[in-house]
């Protein structure tokens, strides 16, 4: 038996073994390819079922609502909305040529630090008769609020009830009251309506029977969702979303991070405040740019500062 | 070279195309190695099935509209992009979770987990970076929060806990109880001893 003998036996065996490893690898990647094109379909099919679904409910969830007296259509939203639904609940003089549009969700932590902070600068353009403002009660924290197996209702309710407030004529009266007592974002209280009620004997006159009724009914629910829909629809990141005369006022213009000033002790320990400072400069150009120059400067105190931004916004608008 | 080729130890890989008498025996590492792999395996596919299913249900039930928001207020995607990915999130990861529990599409499956939980991490990073204050964390659904009251490393360091099933079946796959099996049957596996 000779050496090259052994060898050529080899050789034929290994050339057998390597190409029936060759077949069997092509047979495996046919196979492995097979296996993969199976789970990307199974994934486009899961997905494709699943989005369907919720296009289909979403379509299905445009109800009718009510809204309580005085709601009005709010022009900038209107214009995408295209709805003509009265939605917001106006506060101030219909006059007024400068609007400033608010989406609040009376839950928001940040809605409170806006609120408690700005609220003392608006208010004195509102006063002054210049600027009206129209808000959109929305239930953004409700939504993403899953503590209650995804049926939180504070938001929904509290706007409701503010609603009601607006009925009475004491809308601004409770919404100070709300955001001067608003509970931690991690609990729900408000989705009791006596918690609600409880909070409505701070402002005299409106804890009457009808009110209990209409807090207890949450008779504009349907207003809330309703803005709600209409948030979506106009793709707002978030609450507080604040406009003037149609345009956003910017996170930095509406918050500051080293000013206090206005904001009260349940703000204080997270270091942020409302930006009054900006959120005056944006109210007083506006104002200037509807009123002329001659108009009377409603805040005094901040007017020195507010002229020079105010000349400079106004172009830019 | 398929990739099943790559991941056999050494060792195993000689005797599987020299199938003779003098070839020698597989070191006892390797023996172990291909005994408990297919478990471990098991156990990853088990893991990252279970963590896909975790956060998809819940995320099941709610509006289109409040998982849209969620997407957009990591303010990176454009609006359009950003509510599209809301509405099919959910259900790619529900996709994945239960592929990788019936094991089929084993290693695709895990890149694409990988890829997805890489994209998770990146978004929050990025918040962190730019001082965007959501409550991120909690499955997917965000809401605002106030400032200092978020937990991204925390975050991160979940994410990056769940790449490692994904990255291990990435490589390897090979696992009992699998549709892969069934599908492949033995060509998936020619060194079996």
């Amino acid at each position: 038996m000779s050496q090259g003998n052994r060898d050529g036996k080899h050789t034929a065996r290994e050339r057998t073994a390597a190409m029936q490893a060759a077949q069997a690898r092509r047979e495996r990647q046919r196979r492995q390819l097979i296996t993969a094109v199976v789970a990307v379909v199974v994934i486009l099919a899961v997905v494709g079922v699943g989005v369907w679904i919720k296009v289909a409910q979403r379509n299905s969830s445009t109800a009718a609502f009510v809204a309580p007296t005085g709601a009005v259509v709010d022009p900038y939203v209107n214009a995408q909305t295209h709805t003509n639904d009265a939605t917001s609940i106006l506060y101030g003089s219909p006059d007024a040529k400068v609007t400033m549009t608010v989406f609040e969700d009376v839950r928001c932590p940040f809605c409170d630090i806006f609120e408690l902070g700005a609220r003392d600068v608006y208010k004195k353009y509102v006063d002054a008769g210049e600027v009206k403002v129209y808000f959109h009660l929305v239930k953004l924290i409700d939504e993403n609020d899953n503590s209650a197996g995804g049926n939180a209702t504070g938001s929904r309710n509290g706007g409701s009830a503010l609603a009601c407030a607006q009925n009475a004529g004491l809308f601004d009266e409770y919404h100070d009251v709300l955001y001067d007592n608003q509970p931690d974002e991690t609990t729900d209280p408000w989705s009791s309506a006596a918690a609600l009620i409880t909070l409505a004997k701070k402002v005299p006159g409106l804890d009457t029977p009808t009110f209990e009724s209409c807090v207890n009914k949450v008779t504009y629910g349907g207003f809330v969702d309703q803005n709600w829909a209409d948030f979506n629809t106009l793709k707002l990141d978030g609450t507080p979303t604040v406009e003037i005369n149609g345009t956003a006022l910017s996170n930095t213009q509406l918050f500051s991070s080293s000013s206090t000033a206005g904001v009260t002790a349940t703000t204080t320990s997270d270091g942020e405040g409302a930006n009054t400072t900006a959120v005056n400069a944006a109210l007083q150009a506006a104002v200037t740019t509807a009123y002329g120059s001659s108009t009377p400067t409603p805040w005094a105190s901040a007017s020195s500062s507010a002229t020079a931004s105010a000349t400079s916004t106004a172009s830019s608008s | 070279m398929s990739p099943s080729d790559q991941v056999r130890p050494k060792g195993a890989g000689k005797s599987s195309t020299r199938q003779t008498r003098e070839a020698p025996p597989p070191s006892p590492g390797a023996v172990r190695w291909r005994a408990v792999q297919p478990w471990l395996s098991l156990v990853a596919r088990l893991g990252l099935g279970v963590m896909w299913l975790y956060y998809a249900v819940p995320k099941l039930s709610y509006s289109s509209d409040a998982l849209q928001l969620a997407v957009r207020q990591y303010q990176i995607l454009p609006y359009s992009l950003a509510n599209t990915f809301g509405t099919v999130q959910p259900f790619l990861e529900l996709a994945l979770g239960l592929l990788v529990l019936i094991g089929l599409g084993t290693r695709l499956v895990a890149v694409l987990s990988g890829l997805l939980l890489l994209v998770y991490i990146g978004g929050i990073i990025s918040l962190g970076v730019r001082g965007i204050a959501i409550n991120c964390g909690c499955g997917g659904i965000a809401s605002t929060v106030a400032a200092g009251h978020t937990r991204y490393t925390l975050d991160v360091l979940r994410d990056v806990g769940y790449l490692i099933p994904a990255l291990w079946l990435a490589f390897w796959p090979r696992s009992p109880l699998a549709l892969d099996r069934w599908l492949l049957g033995d060509a998936a596996e020619p060194a079996r001893p």
